[in-house]
Protein backbone atom coordinates (compact mmCIF):
# COMPACT_ATOMS: atom_id res chain seq x y z
CA UNK A 1 0.00 0.00 0.00
CA UNK A 2 2.85 2.32 0.92
CA UNK A 3 4.08 2.27 -2.89
CA UNK A 4 0.97 2.69 -3.92
CA UNK A 5 0.72 5.69 -2.22
CA UNK A 6 4.28 6.84 -3.22
CA UNK A 7 3.52 6.24 -6.70
CA UNK A 8 0.58 8.30 -6.52
CA UNK A 9 0.90 11.11 -3.65
CA UNK A 10 3.75 13.87 -4.25
CA UNK A 11 4.98 15.40 -1.10
CA UNK A 12 7.17 18.93 -1.91
CA UNK A 13 7.03 22.74 -0.62
CA UNK A 14 8.87 25.74 -0.99
CA UNK A 15 9.92 28.38 1.22
CA UNK A 16 11.79 32.14 1.12
CA UNK A 17 13.65 34.09 3.62
CA UNK A 18 13.54 37.96 3.11
CA UNK A 19 15.29 40.55 4.17
CA UNK A 20 14.83 44.50 3.65
CA UNK A 21 16.35 47.58 5.10
CA UNK A 22 14.44 50.51 4.32
CA UNK A 23 15.06 54.11 5.58
CA UNK A 24 12.23 54.89 8.29
CA UNK A 25 11.24 51.55 9.03
CA UNK A 26 13.28 48.36 11.16
CA UNK A 27 15.42 45.88 9.43
CA UNK A 28 13.52 42.80 9.52
CA UNK A 29 13.93 39.35 8.23
CA UNK A 30 10.56 37.27 7.15
CA UNK A 31 9.99 33.88 5.88
CA UNK A 32 7.36 31.59 4.53
CA UNK A 33 7.11 28.10 4.48
CA UNK A 34 4.79 26.10 2.21
CA UNK A 35 4.12 22.03 1.77
CA UNK A 36 2.32 21.07 -1.27
CA UNK A 37 0.59 17.36 -1.03
CA UNK A 38 -0.31 16.61 -4.71
CA UNK A 39 -1.15 13.90 -6.87
CA UNK A 40 -3.74 11.38 -8.19
CA UNK A 41 -6.06 9.36 -6.31
CA UNK A 42 -7.24 7.70 -9.61
CA UNK A 43 -6.46 8.31 -12.90
CA UNK A 44 -9.17 10.79 -13.64
CA UNK A 45 -9.20 12.66 -10.10
CA UNK A 46 -6.13 14.67 -8.26
CA UNK A 47 -5.46 16.64 -5.38
CA UNK A 48 -3.42 19.44 -4.55
CA UNK A 49 -2.91 21.13 -1.42
CA UNK A 50 -0.73 23.85 -0.60
CA UNK A 51 -0.50 24.58 3.56
CA UNK A 52 1.23 27.81 4.57
CA UNK A 53 2.70 26.68 7.79
CA UNK A 54 2.31 29.91 9.25
CA UNK A 55 5.43 31.68 9.06
CA UNK A 56 5.95 34.59 11.04
CA UNK A 57 2.30 35.04 11.85
CA UNK A 58 2.16 31.67 13.65
CA UNK A 59 -1.27 30.50 12.18
CA UNK A 60 -1.22 28.13 9.79
CA UNK A 61 -3.98 27.86 6.76
CA UNK A 62 -4.79 26.41 3.66
CA UNK A 63 -3.78 28.84 0.06
CA UNK A 64 -5.07 25.87 -2.06
CA UNK A 65 -6.84 22.62 -1.24
CA UNK A 66 -8.83 21.04 -3.95
CA UNK A 67 -9.99 17.82 -5.82
CA UNK A 68 -10.10 18.05 -10.10
CA UNK A 69 -12.19 16.05 -11.47
CA UNK A 70 -10.43 15.39 -15.23
CA UNK A 71 -13.57 14.62 -18.14
CA UNK A 72 -11.80 16.03 -21.41
CA UNK A 73 -9.55 18.35 -22.71
CA UNK A 74 -12.21 21.35 -22.59
CA UNK A 75 -14.11 20.54 -19.61
CA UNK A 76 -13.19 19.63 -15.88
CA UNK A 77 -14.19 20.45 -12.63
CA UNK A 78 -12.76 20.96 -9.48
CA UNK A 79 -13.86 22.14 -5.98
CA UNK A 80 -12.79 22.89 -2.53
CA UNK A 81 -10.45 25.95 -1.89
CA UNK A 82 -9.67 27.05 -5.17
CA UNK A 83 -7.00 29.91 -6.00
CA UNK A 84 -9.18 32.63 -7.33
CA UNK A 85 -8.43 33.21 -11.28
CA UNK A 86 -7.98 36.47 -11.37
CA UNK A 87 -5.06 37.80 -13.38
CA UNK A 88 -1.69 36.07 -14.24
CA UNK A 89 -0.02 36.75 -10.89
CA UNK A 90 -1.94 34.97 -8.19
CA UNK A 91 -2.04 31.73 -10.48
CA UNK A 92 1.54 32.15 -10.49
CA UNK A 93 2.69 33.46 -6.96
CA UNK A 94 5.33 31.28 -6.16
CA UNK A 95 8.69 33.21 -4.55
CA UNK A 96 11.02 30.67 -5.97
CA UNK A 97 9.38 31.12 -9.33
CA UNK A 98 9.05 35.15 -8.99
CA UNK A 99 12.23 36.95 -9.89
CA UNK A 100 11.92 39.73 -7.58
CA UNK A 101 11.09 39.54 -3.34
CA UNK A 102 8.50 42.15 -3.37
CA UNK A 103 5.17 41.48 -4.99
CA UNK A 104 3.50 44.32 -7.12
CA UNK A 105 1.99 46.95 -5.87
CA UNK A 106 -1.18 46.12 -8.19
CA UNK A 107 -0.44 42.12 -6.58
CA UNK A 108 -1.03 43.42 -3.35
CA UNK A 109 -3.56 45.64 -2.35
CA UNK A 110 -5.56 45.69 -5.91
CA UNK A 111 -5.96 42.17 -6.79
CA UNK A 112 -5.27 40.41 -2.93
CA UNK A 113 -2.65 37.62 -3.42
CA UNK A 114 -2.71 35.25 -2.74
CA UNK A 115 -6.63 35.27 -3.21
CA UNK A 116 -7.69 31.79 -2.49
CA UNK A 117 -11.34 31.44 -1.56
CA UNK A 118 -14.10 27.96 -1.30
CA UNK A 119 -15.78 27.53 -4.10
CA UNK A 120 -15.68 25.28 -7.40
CA UNK A 121 -14.78 26.26 -10.73
CA UNK A 122 -14.70 24.18 -14.40
CA UNK A 123 -11.77 24.93 -16.53
CA UNK A 124 -10.00 23.58 -19.73
CA UNK A 125 -7.63 24.04 -22.82
CA UNK A 126 -9.10 24.27 -26.63
CA UNK A 127 -6.27 23.88 -28.91
CA UNK A 128 -7.31 25.65 -31.92
CA UNK A 129 -3.83 25.02 -33.92
CA UNK A 130 -0.76 22.88 -32.83
CA UNK A 131 0.71 26.14 -31.38
CA UNK A 132 -2.24 28.26 -30.31
CA UNK A 133 -4.58 27.47 -27.66
CA UNK A 134 -7.21 29.00 -25.50
CA UNK A 135 -7.50 28.56 -22.05
CA UNK A 136 -10.32 29.00 -19.31
CA UNK A 137 -11.14 28.91 -15.65
CA UNK A 138 -14.62 30.30 -14.11
CA UNK A 139 -15.20 30.27 -10.36
CA UNK A 140 -18.00 30.44 -8.40
CA UNK A 141 -16.76 31.50 -5.03
CA UNK A 142 -18.04 33.18 -0.94
CA UNK A 143 -16.12 36.48 -2.79
CA UNK A 144 -14.95 39.54 -1.00
CA UNK A 145 -16.48 40.72 1.95
CA UNK A 146 -16.83 44.72 2.74
CA UNK A 147 -13.84 44.74 5.20
CA UNK A 148 -11.73 47.46 3.42
CA UNK A 149 -9.86 48.73 6.60
CA UNK A 150 -7.69 50.59 5.76
CA UNK A 151 -8.24 51.79 2.88
CA UNK A 152 -4.57 51.91 1.79
CA UNK A 153 -4.56 48.28 2.06
CA UNK A 154 -6.91 47.88 -0.90
CA UNK A 155 -8.70 44.67 -1.25
CA UNK A 156 -6.13 42.61 1.07
CA UNK A 157 -8.86 43.09 3.83
CA UNK A 158 -11.14 42.20 2.18
CA UNK A 159 -10.58 38.55 1.67
CA UNK A 160 -12.67 35.99 2.91
CA UNK A 161 -10.25 34.03 5.17
CA UNK A 162 -12.31 30.59 4.15
CA UNK A 163 -15.07 31.77 6.56
CA UNK A 164 -19.03 31.98 6.22
CA UNK A 165 -20.10 33.53 3.49
CA UNK A 166 -20.76 37.02 4.75
CA UNK A 167 -24.20 37.13 2.61
CA UNK A 168 -26.23 35.06 0.72
CA UNK A 169 -24.83 36.09 -2.70
CA UNK A 170 -21.74 34.06 -4.25
CA UNK A 171 -19.27 35.70 -6.57
CA UNK A 172 -18.52 34.84 -10.10
CA UNK A 173 -14.91 35.10 -11.23
CA UNK A 174 -12.92 33.76 -14.28
CA UNK A 175 -9.98 34.27 -16.75
CA UNK A 176 -9.35 33.34 -20.00
CA UNK A 177 -5.74 33.37 -21.79
CA UNK A 178 -4.49 33.00 -25.35
CA UNK A 179 -1.42 31.29 -26.00
CA UNK A 180 0.82 31.06 -28.45
CA UNK A 181 3.95 27.97 -28.78
CA UNK A 182 3.69 28.46 -25.18
CA UNK A 183 5.77 31.02 -25.32
CA UNK A 184 3.33 34.18 -25.41
CA UNK A 185 0.33 34.40 -23.64
CA UNK A 186 -2.53 37.37 -23.25
CA UNK A 187 -4.79 36.62 -20.20
CA UNK A 188 -8.35 38.89 -19.51
CA UNK A 189 -10.25 38.38 -16.32
CA UNK A 190 -13.37 39.41 -14.41
CA UNK A 191 -14.98 39.51 -11.10
CA UNK A 192 -18.31 40.10 -9.62
CA UNK A 193 -19.89 39.66 -6.50
CA UNK A 194 -21.39 41.52 -3.59
CA UNK A 195 -19.30 42.32 -0.57
CA UNK A 196 -21.29 43.28 1.92
CA UNK A 197 -24.92 41.45 3.22
CA UNK A 198 -28.34 41.81 1.96
CA UNK A 199 -26.27 41.87 -1.88
CA UNK A 200 -25.22 45.56 -0.95
CA UNK A 201 -22.08 47.00 -2.24
CA UNK A 202 -20.98 45.12 -4.76
CA UNK A 203 -17.53 44.68 -6.36
CA UNK A 204 -17.00 44.51 -10.10
CA UNK A 205 -12.97 44.32 -11.64
CA UNK A 206 -11.48 43.33 -14.54
CA UNK A 207 -8.11 42.37 -15.02
CA UNK A 208 -5.51 42.04 -18.26
CA UNK A 209 -2.57 40.13 -17.83
CA UNK A 210 0.47 39.24 -20.54
CA UNK A 211 3.75 37.27 -20.40
CA UNK A 212 6.04 36.60 -23.35
CA UNK A 213 8.92 34.38 -22.48
CA UNK A 214 10.37 33.57 -26.12
CA UNK A 215 12.24 29.97 -25.96
CA UNK A 216 14.83 29.02 -29.17
CA UNK A 217 15.17 32.42 -30.71
CA UNK A 218 18.51 33.68 -30.81
CA UNK A 219 19.14 37.31 -28.29
CA UNK A 220 15.05 37.23 -27.66
CA UNK A 221 15.09 33.78 -26.13
CA UNK A 222 17.11 35.75 -23.18
CA UNK A 223 14.80 38.64 -22.27
CA UNK A 224 10.82 38.48 -20.89
CA UNK A 225 8.13 40.94 -20.76
CA UNK A 226 5.67 40.48 -18.23
CA UNK A 227 2.76 42.97 -17.07
CA UNK A 228 -0.67 42.76 -16.00
CA UNK A 229 -3.30 45.39 -15.06
CA UNK A 230 -6.29 45.30 -12.91
CA UNK A 231 -9.23 47.91 -11.52
CA UNK A 232 -12.37 47.67 -9.46
CA UNK A 233 -15.75 49.17 -9.08
CA UNK A 234 -17.06 49.19 -4.91
CA UNK A 235 -20.67 50.34 -4.96
CA UNK A 236 -22.28 51.78 -1.81
CA UNK A 237 -19.16 51.87 0.26
CA UNK A 238 -17.72 54.96 2.51
CA UNK A 239 -14.86 53.12 2.48
CA UNK A 240 -13.81 52.29 -0.85
CA UNK A 241 -14.63 53.44 -4.66
CA UNK A 242 -12.44 52.67 -7.31
CA UNK A 243 -9.04 50.37 -7.14
CA UNK A 244 -6.77 50.16 -10.24
CA UNK A 245 -2.99 49.42 -11.10
CA UNK A 246 -0.82 48.21 -13.29
CA UNK A 247 3.28 46.44 -13.16
CA UNK A 248 5.71 45.99 -15.95
CA UNK A 249 8.77 43.76 -15.58
CA UNK A 250 11.47 43.22 -18.08
CA UNK A 251 14.20 40.36 -17.04
CA UNK A 252 17.21 39.71 -18.62
CA UNK A 253 19.23 36.48 -18.66
CA UNK A 254 22.69 36.17 -18.61
CA UNK A 255 25.53 34.01 -17.62
CA UNK A 256 29.49 35.11 -17.48
CA UNK A 257 31.72 32.21 -18.47
CA UNK A 258 34.77 33.13 -16.30
CA UNK A 259 32.22 32.15 -13.42
CA UNK A 260 32.36 28.77 -14.60
CA UNK A 261 35.40 28.72 -13.05
CA UNK A 262 33.91 29.67 -10.01
CA UNK A 263 31.75 27.55 -6.98
CA UNK A 264 29.05 29.64 -8.81
CA UNK A 265 28.97 27.98 -12.00
CA UNK A 266 31.38 24.84 -12.00
CA UNK A 267 28.75 22.58 -9.83
CA UNK A 268 25.99 23.41 -12.04
CA UNK A 269 24.38 22.25 -15.52
CA UNK A 270 22.58 25.77 -16.42
CA UNK A 271 23.37 28.92 -13.69
CA UNK A 272 21.80 31.85 -14.62
CA UNK A 273 21.76 35.63 -13.48
CA UNK A 274 18.71 37.34 -14.45
CA UNK A 275 18.37 41.52 -14.47
CA UNK A 276 15.25 42.91 -13.55
CA UNK A 277 13.56 46.07 -13.80
CA UNK A 278 9.93 46.75 -12.75
CA UNK A 279 7.65 49.92 -12.84
CA UNK A 280 4.47 49.57 -10.36
CA UNK A 281 2.02 51.92 -9.73
CA UNK A 282 -1.12 51.85 -7.77
CA UNK A 283 -4.37 54.44 -6.94
CA UNK A 284 -6.88 54.05 -4.54
CA UNK A 285 -10.12 56.27 -4.13
CA UNK A 286 -11.47 56.51 -0.72
CA UNK A 287 -14.53 58.55 0.50
CA UNK A 288 -12.87 58.37 3.91
CA UNK A 289 -8.63 58.59 2.86
CA UNK A 290 -8.90 60.59 -0.20
CA UNK A 291 -7.23 59.80 -3.35
CA UNK A 292 -3.93 57.55 -2.97
CA UNK A 293 -1.58 56.85 -5.07
CA UNK A 294 1.69 55.05 -5.54
CA UNK A 295 4.68 54.31 -7.95
CA UNK A 296 7.29 52.24 -7.07
CA UNK A 297 10.51 51.34 -9.35
CA UNK A 298 12.43 48.39 -8.81
CA UNK A 299 15.92 47.17 -9.90
CA UNK A 300 16.95 43.81 -9.12
CA UNK A 301 20.10 40.95 -10.25
CA UNK A 302 18.91 37.30 -8.89
CA UNK A 303 20.89 34.37 -9.29
CA UNK A 304 20.04 30.59 -9.93
CA UNK A 305 22.12 27.87 -9.86
CA UNK A 306 19.09 25.67 -10.56
CA UNK A 307 15.56 26.74 -11.60
CA UNK A 308 14.29 25.40 -8.13
CA UNK A 309 16.35 27.48 -5.91
CA UNK A 310 17.25 31.47 -6.13
CA UNK A 311 19.13 34.11 -4.22
CA UNK A 312 17.48 37.67 -5.22
CA UNK A 313 18.66 41.26 -4.56
CA UNK A 314 17.07 44.68 -5.61
CA UNK A 315 16.89 48.34 -4.92
CA UNK A 316 13.30 50.05 -4.68
CA UNK A 317 12.50 53.64 -4.81
CA UNK A 318 9.13 55.17 -3.65
CA UNK A 319 6.93 57.72 -4.16
CA UNK A 320 3.76 58.06 -2.90
CA UNK A 321 1.44 57.44 -0.08
CA UNK A 322 -0.43 53.35 -0.18
CA UNK A 323 2.36 51.38 0.79
CA UNK A 324 6.30 52.66 1.84
CA UNK A 325 5.19 56.29 1.19
CA UNK A 326 8.74 57.47 -0.14
CA UNK A 327 10.84 55.17 1.19
CA UNK A 328 14.43 53.89 -1.00
CA UNK A 329 15.63 50.64 0.01
CA UNK A 330 17.27 47.43 -0.46
CA UNK A 331 15.44 43.75 -0.50
CA UNK A 332 16.89 40.08 -0.74
CA UNK A 333 15.84 37.06 -0.09
CA UNK A 334 16.48 33.16 -0.49
CA UNK A 335 14.00 31.22 -2.05
CA UNK A 336 13.81 27.66 -3.30
CA UNK A 337 11.54 24.59 -4.01
CA UNK A 338 11.41 20.84 -3.57
CA UNK B 1 34.66 10.11 -15.34
CA UNK B 2 33.59 7.10 -13.33
CA UNK B 3 33.05 4.36 -14.94
CA UNK B 4 28.93 4.38 -15.52
CA UNK B 5 29.66 7.83 -17.22
CA UNK B 6 32.50 6.35 -19.13
CA UNK B 7 30.08 3.24 -20.13
CA UNK B 8 27.41 5.43 -20.99
CA UNK B 9 29.31 7.94 -23.42
CA UNK B 10 30.79 4.92 -25.04
CA UNK B 11 27.44 3.36 -25.63
CA UNK B 12 26.05 6.34 -27.32
CA UNK B 13 28.91 6.29 -29.24
CA UNK B 14 29.23 3.00 -30.68
CA UNK B 15 25.77 3.73 -31.98
CA UNK B 16 26.59 5.86 -34.00
CA UNK B 17 29.28 4.51 -36.82
CA UNK B 18 31.75 1.96 -37.21
CA UNK B 19 34.30 4.34 -36.32
CA UNK B 20 32.40 4.70 -33.27
CA UNK B 21 32.01 0.80 -32.74
CA UNK B 22 35.86 0.40 -32.95
CA UNK B 23 36.62 2.80 -30.04
CA UNK B 24 33.36 1.27 -28.35
CA UNK B 25 35.76 -2.10 -28.66
CA UNK B 26 38.60 -0.25 -27.81
CA UNK B 27 37.10 1.28 -24.48
CA UNK B 28 35.75 -2.45 -22.98
CA UNK B 29 38.91 -4.12 -23.26
CA UNK B 30 41.18 -1.37 -21.73
CA UNK B 31 38.68 -0.27 -19.24
CA UNK B 32 38.72 -4.19 -17.83
CA UNK B 33 42.62 -3.61 -17.70
CA UNK B 34 43.97 -2.52 -14.00
CA UNK B 35 43.89 1.36 -13.23
CA UNK B 36 46.27 2.95 -15.82
CA UNK B 37 44.60 1.36 -18.75
CA UNK B 38 41.18 2.52 -17.50
CA UNK B 39 42.42 6.20 -17.83
CA UNK B 40 44.02 4.81 -21.50
CA UNK B 41 40.04 4.16 -22.35
CA UNK B 42 39.45 7.73 -21.39
CA UNK B 43 42.01 9.16 -23.57
CA UNK B 44 40.68 7.32 -26.34
CA UNK B 45 37.23 8.16 -26.30
CA UNK B 46 38.28 11.78 -26.07
CA UNK B 47 40.50 11.09 -29.09
CA UNK B 48 38.30 9.78 -30.78
CA UNK B 49 35.49 12.75 -30.13
CA UNK B 50 37.86 15.55 -31.13
CA UNK B 51 39.27 13.49 -34.50
CA UNK B 52 35.28 13.13 -35.71
CA UNK B 53 33.37 15.89 -33.81
CA UNK B 54 30.35 14.69 -35.72
CA UNK B 55 29.97 11.69 -34.01
CA UNK B 56 29.07 13.76 -30.32
CA UNK B 57 26.36 15.67 -33.04
CA UNK B 58 23.05 14.90 -33.23
CA UNK B 59 21.08 11.84 -34.72
CA UNK B 60 17.50 11.07 -36.03
CA UNK B 61 15.43 10.74 -33.20
CA UNK B 62 12.17 8.57 -32.84
CA UNK B 63 8.65 9.01 -30.06
CA UNK B 64 8.02 5.50 -29.57
CA UNK B 65 4.96 3.75 -27.78
CA UNK B 66 3.53 0.48 -26.62
CA UNK B 67 2.19 -1.38 -29.96
CA UNK B 68 -1.56 -1.04 -28.51
CA UNK B 69 -1.83 2.36 -27.71
CA UNK B 70 -4.62 3.53 -29.83
CA UNK B 71 -2.68 6.32 -31.93
CA UNK B 72 -0.89 5.55 -35.29
CA UNK B 73 1.24 9.02 -35.53
CA UNK B 74 1.55 12.11 -33.88
CA UNK B 75 2.92 15.44 -34.62
CA UNK B 76 6.03 17.62 -32.97
CA UNK B 77 2.72 19.99 -31.72
CA UNK B 78 1.00 16.93 -30.26
CA UNK B 79 4.72 15.32 -28.28
CA UNK B 80 4.83 18.63 -27.51
CA UNK B 81 1.62 19.21 -25.87
CA UNK B 82 2.06 15.70 -24.26
CA UNK B 83 5.34 16.74 -22.73
CA UNK B 84 4.19 20.32 -21.41
CA UNK B 85 1.48 18.46 -19.68
CA UNK B 86 -1.44 19.58 -21.62
CA UNK B 87 -2.72 16.42 -22.93
CA UNK B 88 -3.16 13.68 -19.92
CA UNK B 89 -4.50 10.82 -21.88
CA UNK B 90 -4.97 8.90 -24.86
CA UNK B 91 -8.11 8.66 -27.18
CA UNK B 92 -8.90 5.04 -24.99
CA UNK B 93 -9.20 7.19 -22.00
CA UNK B 94 -5.58 5.54 -20.41
CA UNK B 95 -3.41 8.09 -18.76
CA UNK B 96 -0.14 9.00 -20.46
CA UNK B 97 3.00 8.07 -18.74
CA UNK B 98 5.94 10.38 -19.84
CA UNK B 99 9.33 8.87 -19.97
CA UNK B 100 12.27 11.33 -20.18
CA UNK B 101 16.43 10.82 -20.87
CA UNK B 102 18.30 12.22 -18.02
CA UNK B 103 19.24 16.10 -17.87
CA UNK B 104 22.74 15.83 -18.97
CA UNK B 105 21.98 13.49 -22.02
CA UNK B 106 22.54 14.33 -25.79
CA UNK B 107 19.24 12.96 -26.33
CA UNK B 108 17.37 14.51 -24.29
CA UNK B 109 18.77 17.78 -25.33
CA UNK B 110 18.04 17.30 -29.18
CA UNK B 111 14.14 16.40 -28.14
CA UNK B 112 14.34 19.33 -25.91
CA UNK B 113 15.44 21.80 -28.87
CA UNK B 114 13.43 20.35 -31.56
CA UNK B 115 10.57 19.21 -30.08
CA UNK B 116 10.22 21.41 -27.25
CA UNK B 117 12.14 24.25 -28.46
CA UNK B 118 13.44 24.53 -24.78
CA UNK B 119 16.84 23.59 -22.90
CA UNK B 120 16.98 20.47 -21.27
CA UNK B 121 16.35 21.29 -17.70
CA UNK B 122 13.53 23.50 -18.35
CA UNK B 123 11.02 22.48 -16.45
CA UNK B 124 7.13 22.92 -17.75
CA UNK B 125 4.57 22.99 -14.76
CA UNK B 126 0.77 22.73 -13.99
CA UNK B 127 -0.74 26.12 -14.16
CA UNK B 128 -1.45 27.36 -11.07
CA UNK B 129 0.35 25.06 -8.93
CA UNK B 130 4.82 25.16 -8.74
CA UNK B 131 5.01 21.26 -9.93
CA UNK B 132 6.74 19.83 -13.08
CA UNK B 133 5.36 18.10 -14.83
CA UNK B 134 6.36 14.50 -13.98
CA UNK B 135 8.16 12.24 -15.95
CA UNK B 136 10.12 8.97 -15.39
CA UNK B 137 13.44 9.01 -16.16
CA UNK B 138 15.26 6.47 -17.66
CA UNK B 139 19.42 6.57 -18.54
CA UNK B 140 19.63 4.87 -21.24
CA UNK B 141 17.76 4.24 -25.29
CA UNK B 142 17.89 0.47 -24.05
CA UNK B 143 16.14 1.21 -20.66
CA UNK B 144 13.67 3.71 -22.44
CA UNK B 145 12.49 1.07 -25.01
CA UNK B 146 12.49 -1.64 -22.23
CA UNK B 147 10.09 0.86 -20.04
CA UNK B 148 7.56 1.71 -22.99
CA UNK B 149 7.72 -1.62 -24.13
CA UNK B 150 6.26 -2.83 -20.62
CA UNK B 151 3.82 -0.29 -19.49
CA UNK B 152 0.75 0.86 -20.56
CA UNK B 153 0.06 3.91 -21.92
CA UNK B 154 3.89 5.05 -22.04
CA UNK B 155 5.44 7.44 -24.39
CA UNK B 156 9.12 8.20 -24.60
CA UNK B 157 12.46 9.27 -26.86
CA UNK B 158 14.86 7.04 -28.47
CA UNK B 159 17.81 7.11 -31.33
CA UNK B 160 16.23 5.78 -33.95
CA UNK B 161 19.08 3.29 -35.06
CA UNK B 162 18.80 1.85 -31.49
CA UNK B 163 15.42 0.33 -32.49
CA UNK B 164 15.47 -3.59 -33.74
CA UNK B 165 13.11 -5.24 -35.32
CA UNK B 166 12.39 -7.71 -32.14
CA UNK B 167 11.56 -4.02 -30.32
CA UNK B 168 9.30 -3.09 -33.04
CA UNK B 169 7.38 -5.82 -31.67
CA UNK B 170 6.38 -4.36 -28.50
CA UNK B 171 6.92 -0.79 -30.03
CA UNK B 172 6.12 2.17 -32.92
CA UNK B 173 7.17 4.75 -34.01
CA UNK B 174 4.45 7.66 -33.70
CA UNK B 175 7.24 10.43 -34.63
CA UNK B 176 10.34 10.66 -36.52
CA UNK B 177 12.37 13.61 -35.56
CA UNK B 178 14.93 14.35 -38.19
CA UNK B 179 18.42 15.29 -36.83
CA UNK B 180 18.92 18.99 -36.95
Amino acid sequence: MLDDLAERILLGGYGALEFEAFGGSDVTFEGKLEVIISGHIHDRIRIYNEIDLGVPTGTAKAEQSYVDLLFIPWFNLRAGVVLVPFGKFNLDHFDPRRDLTDRPLVARQIVPTTWGDLGASVFGLIRLTPDLKVTYEAALINGLTNQFDPPSSGLRSARSALGKDNNGDKAFVGRATLMLADQYEIGISGYRGASGPANGTPITGVGLDLEFKPRNTPILEDWEFKGEYAQFLVRNSDTLSRLSGLYVQVNYHFWLPWLNRTILGSPFLHPTLTLVGRYDHASIHSAAAGHLEQDRFTVGLNYRPIEDYVIKTEYQINQGSIERRNWEGFLASVSWLF
Amino acid sequence: MSNQSRQHRAEELGRISRVGELALLTFLFLSRLPRTCAHLADLCLIAVLALFPRLAAAEPLAVIVRIDTPVTQLTAGHVAAIYRGEQLYWPDGSRIKLVNREISSATRRQFYRQILQARPDQPFYRPGTPIPIQSFIRRTDRAVIQFVATIKGAIGYVARASLTADDLQAVKIVLRIPDP
